[in-house]
């Protein structure tokens, strides 16, 4: 028998082991569809929180007016994004240590239209921080900080937030924290 | 009369079928449990890919839920004692002892501190072990400060709201987390193309 010419009975022997291993094949694939999910992917946004507070000096010749107490751990900010969220209203501002200017509101929201609104408000928003960015940039050059804090009403949504926070990375910021809500009490 | 033996050629489709095998094994993702589908994230177009590297970071999920309920993991400590079994924090069952007559909110205030002593504690533990020192709740001055610090630094808090989760209950779980010593914080949002 030549080399080329086919040995039935090899021929048989791979048609058994084909078929059981298509069968567990076609298992493998049923189980891996049916638990595929081609949901968006999930990202990070880092939050710029303090660090926990530094320990207390033990005797008063140690203590280091530098370091930040325990009590005083908010971050410092250039300026705060003021957000108004309500259920069929959204106002932003910018507050700074001389001003508070008004990027602007939108009224009679539906939760139809929530997102487009709210969309095109902070479009405005994020061209507004740029532009700050780019100034202080060149003023300041590369020692220039970019720390910005969000302070939202207690009712804000958390897509409304992160929509903020959105705009202000978008702008080039990199450090952007929360703000304690102006309405919160903590027990 | 001449019988026909013609049999369907297996091959190619056991070939292609084992190709469908391959890439659906090698995007499907298993790692779900501190990924409840209830908490539906919000969206960002500036939210970045997740880095191998923060997989070797000890990470604590806060799963905050609308209502600001919140899904936990469970956490076994050194003695082998698994803690919250039943994953959620909520305003009604006391986690430590029955609170007559305290509000929803006082009780989730309560439960929230208890969950956040209790993770940073056996965190601490697992430290103060690697570094063969004795318990966390032992150690006093400069040797607490240090497994503080280090619990601080390796761990990363992610923070999982759902879009309509309030502020209010979002900072609240933030801040108590904060006071207990942790500092390394993120957002997670649904990355968004556009």
């Amino acid at each position: 028998m030549s080399r080329r010419e086919k040995d039935p009975q090899l021929e048989t022997d791979l048609g058994r082991v084909i078929v059981p291993m298509l069968d567990m094949s076609f298992q493998l694939l049923f189980f891996f569809v049916a638990i595929f999910n081609p949901g968006k992917a999930e990202g990070k946004m880092a939050l710029n929180l303090p660090a926990t507070g530094q320990a207390k000096a033990k005797d008063l010749q140690n203590v280091d007016p530098k370091t930040i107490s325990d009590a005083n751990l908010e971050v410092p900010s250039d300026f705060v994004v003021v957000v108004s969220s309500h259920e069929d209203s959204f106002g932003v501002s910018i507050k700074d240590a001389d001003k508070a200017d008004k990027v602007g509101e939108v009224r009679g929201i539906t939760p139809q239209n929530r997102r487009e609104e709210i969309g095109k408000l902070l479009d405005t928003l994020r061209e507004k921080l740029a532009e700050r960015y780019k100034a202080k940039q060149e003023k300041e050059g590369l020692k220039v900080t970019d720390n910005v804090k969000i302070e939202a009403n207690k009712k804000t949504k958390h897509a409304d937030l992160v929509a903020v926070m959105d705009a202000c990375l978008r702008a080039g910021y990199t450090q952007v924290g929360f703000a304690p809500p102006p309405d919160f009490q903590q027990q | 009369m001449q019988i026909s033996h013609a049999e369907p050629n297996l091959i190619p489709l056991l070939d292609l079928v084992l190709q469908l095998v391959m890439f659906f094994m090698a995007t499907t993702n298993f790692a779900r449990e501190n990924n409840p589908e209830a908490i539906k994230l919000p969206l960002a177009q500036s939210a970045k890919p997740i880095e191998d590297d923060e997989l070797k970071n000890e990470r604590l999920f806060l799963n905050v839920e609308e209502n600001g309920d919140m899904r936990v993991r469970s956490i076994m400590d050194s003695i082998g004692t698994q803690w919250f079994v039943e994953g959620r924090i909520n305003g009604k069952t006391p986690l430590q002892k029955k609170d007559e007559g305290a509000s929803e909110l006082l009780i989730r205030r309560s439960n929230l501190d208890f969950y956040f002593n209790k993770v940073h504690d056996i965190l601490a533990d697992k430290v103060a072990r690697d570094l063969r020192w004795p318990p966390y709740k032992k150690l006093t001055g400069s040797d607490k400060e240090k497994v503080d610090k280090e619990v601080a630094d390796k761990t990363i808090v992610v923070l999982r709201a759902h879009q309509m989760a309030d502020y209010g209950d979002v900072y609240d779980i933030l801040t108590r987390c904060q006071k207990v010593g942790f500092s390394r914080m993120q957002v997670r949002a649904t990355m968004d193309t556009k």
